[in-house]
């Protein structure tokens, strides 16, 4: 009961969002809507994470995987609408974003919150893949929210190349539920992944394999592995920053979240990992080395961060074909990067509401004129490039130990690409935050004071660096493991 | 009965591949929106069809909603978006009428190939007492998300690219009712909305895009390249 109450929470808040009449009670309404859900689902983390998975009738299931999604999904909500407060207030008063726009965002983002959740509660199929189009539904009018600057091209390529690549998927679906039906299962049970489950050894390994390059090539798309990612850049470096964080911070781990659905059911009818695994090496590789060569010349901060995201979602990919220890490694990597990513793109937002611009070119002695903003995003880029303590430390240590044994050579092609990357990445930081020159004038106005966003930055860069130190904990690494172990198999 | 039931699927998916397959030369939008239009009234055909075998009234409105929805209904809202921003009637193909046709072939053979290939035979439900093999209905469905796909990367136009996805979900929804024999209402239902809400958010971009562009030709898209 507490989930479905927790559902009805996004609803209202759109509803509210239609009707109220001023950017306050629209910002301190999604607030409390957030809180509010965060207390529910958190209790029903808890509750799964003490007494084990949640099953209600035939379409849902809350296990640890799900658990841990739905906490990171309402960490990301929480962190967005208390740093809308500022942001899209700041723009209504610049005028940049009118009354009717500031309603159509925060009618969306409670519906977009609501599509993820379904997504990674469900049991069933054809709710899955219904929910994981929604995701791109509600935040089409989001990407093209500004109507310029490209933000029109964005939302049209996003909308196509997902909603395609979502297309692609339902196919693998389909082939899935086929390979249902031919193990004895009744049209109705062959959609459920539990069912699934329960028959995988009765499936027919050919269809099962065919299903699974639909879904990956489908859902990978929205995932944002490379050469299927185009869109990524472009959408998530268009939309308004708190968005940008949903997006990047949390959806592409839904995104992901669902082929890893897919993939137990897939490992378990073949009886073991290595064909799967093969996809996610091979994908992740591709993702991680292409991001590190792109991020070397990127002259846009937002779409800097953007390609952060396709690396990461390579290495998360990369991780997950590294069999059980490489699993849990992902599993910390994928709360790292949620972290780190939503930390990036609310520092982004409030660099962006003081320097007017996301030309990295145009941004010179920063350090000077907003020390807390560039604090934060420092602290955050070096969280996300992998230093000491953070959770991506812990989780890139651990997936690149196991890949030692299982893959030499590969470790050693992701290690090239994680030495290339802080490259670039340091650069175009020292270059924003300490250089000067004659383009280092900074626009002239009032001194940073610390705002909402700050501090929920600053939150979230606490949890990146304590994290990290408890998942080189042995409490730690079993606890990651215990959520990998909803996805894989045992060798 | 069952014989004549198999001629009406045989009848009904080919000339969902024949419509999909011609409308890939032409030019002009009505056309080839007319060509969609009967391509998903042969859709509706063939879950028709299996409504009549199975006698399942679900089956019977899924057919009913793929009439409305995609026989009449966004044939009708492309049309009305098209002429409401005008000169929008000659689509852009970036290859000539025989290339079109060329790789077209190229797709149908490719998913011939393809579905040869599928393991689903077998098929536990359905296959038993056909006529028509399953494979080469699995053939038409995969031909036209092939052909589909062609659409979407021959032309560089807003709407061409809105029917060659459409080609591309007609072609899972004929794979779903031949392969599974359709799907659980509701699940069928749902997917419907989320498809006429992208469709119609791609109408609605596709103004903003003309109205910021002066043009529904993608290749004016490319301001974020890197």
């Amino acid at each position: 009961m507490l989930l479905f109450a927790s559902f009805l929470v996004p609803v209202l808040a759109s509803l509210v969002a239609a009707m109220a009449r001023d950017v306050r009670t629209l910002a301190r309404s999604a607030v409390a809507a957030s809180l509010l859900a965060a207390a529910g689902l958190g209790t029903v983390a808890g509750l799964v994470f003490a007494r084990g998975p949640l099953f209600v009738g035939g379409f849902w299931m809350v296990d640890r995987l799900a658990a841990m999604m739905l906490v990171l999904i309402q960490v990301v909500w929480v962190a967005a609408s208390l740093a809308s407060v500022r942001y899209i207030g700041a723009e209504h008063e610049a005028g940049i974003l009118s009354m009717r726009k500031v309603r159509l965002y925060y009618g969306l983002l409670p519906l977009f919150v609501l599509a993820m959740l379904v997504t990674v509660s469900t049991d069933h199929l054809g709710v899955l893949w219904i929910a994981l189009e929604a995701t791109t539904l509600t935040t089409t009018p989001l990407v093209a929210l500004y109507k310029k600057d490209g933000a029109i091209e964005a939302a049209w390529k996003y909308l196509l190349l997902c909603s395609l690549g979502i297309s692609v998927s339902l196919l693998g679906l389909l082939l899935l539920a086929y390979a249902g039906v031919g193990a004895g299962l009744p049209l109705d049970r062959a959609f459920s992944l539990g069912a699934l489950r329960e028959r995988a050894t009765a499936l027919d390994p050919q269809v099962v394999r065919w299903a699974f390059v639909f879904l990956f090539v489908g859902i990978g798309t929205k995932v944002g592995f490379v050469p299927m990612h185009p869109w990524l850049p472009d959408a998530h470096s268009r939309t308004p920053s708190p968005i940008s964080a949903c997006l990047s911070g949390v959806l592409l781990n839904v995104a992901l979240y669902a082929l890893l659905r897919a993939k137990a059911v897939v490992d378990l009818a073949l009886g073991r990992d290595t064909w799967t695994s093969g996809f996610f090496i091979g994908f992740g590789l591709v993702s991680v080395l292409f991001a590190a060569f792109v991020l070397l010349h990127q002259q846009n901060y937002k779409r800097m961060l953007a390609y952060h995201s396709v690396e990461h979602m390579g290495l998360i990919s990369f991780g997950l074909g590294m069999g059980p220890v490489g699993a849990a490694g992902a599993v910390m990597h994928m709360i790292g990067h949620t972290l780190a990513k939503s930390a990036l793109f609310l520092s982004a937002g409030e660099i962006l509401l003081r320097v007017h611009t996301t030309k990295i070119a145009n941004v010179k002695g920063l350090w000077r004129t907003a020390p807390r903003s560039s604090l934060a995003f420092m602290l955050g880029f070096l969280g996300l490039i992998g230093m000491p303590t953070s959770i991506i430390f812990s989780s890139e240590l651990t997936f690149l130990m196991a890949a030692a044994r299982r893959s030499p050579g590969a470790a050693v092609a992701v290690i090239v690409a994680l030495a290339i990357v802080p490259v670039g990445v340091l650069h175009h930081l020292f270059s924003m935050l300490f250089s000067g020159g004659p383009a280092a004038d900074p626009p002239a106005g009032p001194s940073e004071t610390f705002t909402i966003t700050h501090g929920v930055v600053a939150a979230e860069l606490v949890l990146l660096f304590l994290g990290g130190l408890f998942f080189l904990s042995t409490p730690g690494f079993e606890w990651a493991a215990s959520i990998a172990r909803t996805f894989t198999v045992a060798p | 009965m069952t014989t004549d039931l198999l001629s009406i699927e045989g009848v009904c998916a080919g000339g969902m591949l024949l419509t999909a397959f011609f409308s890939m030369g032409r030019k002009r939008l009505p056309t080839v929106l007319r060509q969609y239009s009967i391509s998903s009234a042969c859709l509706a055909g063939l879950i028709a069809t299996h409504a009549v075998r199975t006698g399942h009234p679900a089956e019977y409105a899924g057919a009913i909603a793929t009439i409305l929805v995609k026989v009449i209904g966004i044939p009708w809202g492309i049309m009305s978006t098209a002429r409401r921003l005008g000169e929008m009637m000659r689509l852009k193909p970036i290859t000539r009428p025989v290339a079109s046709y060329t790789l077209a072939v190229a797709a149908v053979g490719g998913a011939y190939a393809m579905s040869r290939r599928l393991p689903l035979a077998l098929g536990p439900t359905l296959a038993a007492g056909r006529v028509i093999p399953l494979w080469s209905l699995v053939f038409v469905a995969l031909a036209l998300i092939f052909l589909g796909f062609l659409m979407l990367i021959i032309r560089r136009d807003l709407f061409s690219q809105i029917i060659g996805f459409l080609t591309v979900e007609n072609g899972i929804s004929a794979f779903a009712v031949v392969a599974l024999g359709g799907i659980p209402f509701l699940t069928e239902m749902g997917i419907f909305a989320a498809i006429g809400t992208g469709v119609l958010l791609m109408a609605i971009l596709s103004q903003q895009v003309h109205s910021l562009y002066r043009s529904h030709d993608t290749a004016r898209l490319s301001d974020l390249i890197d």
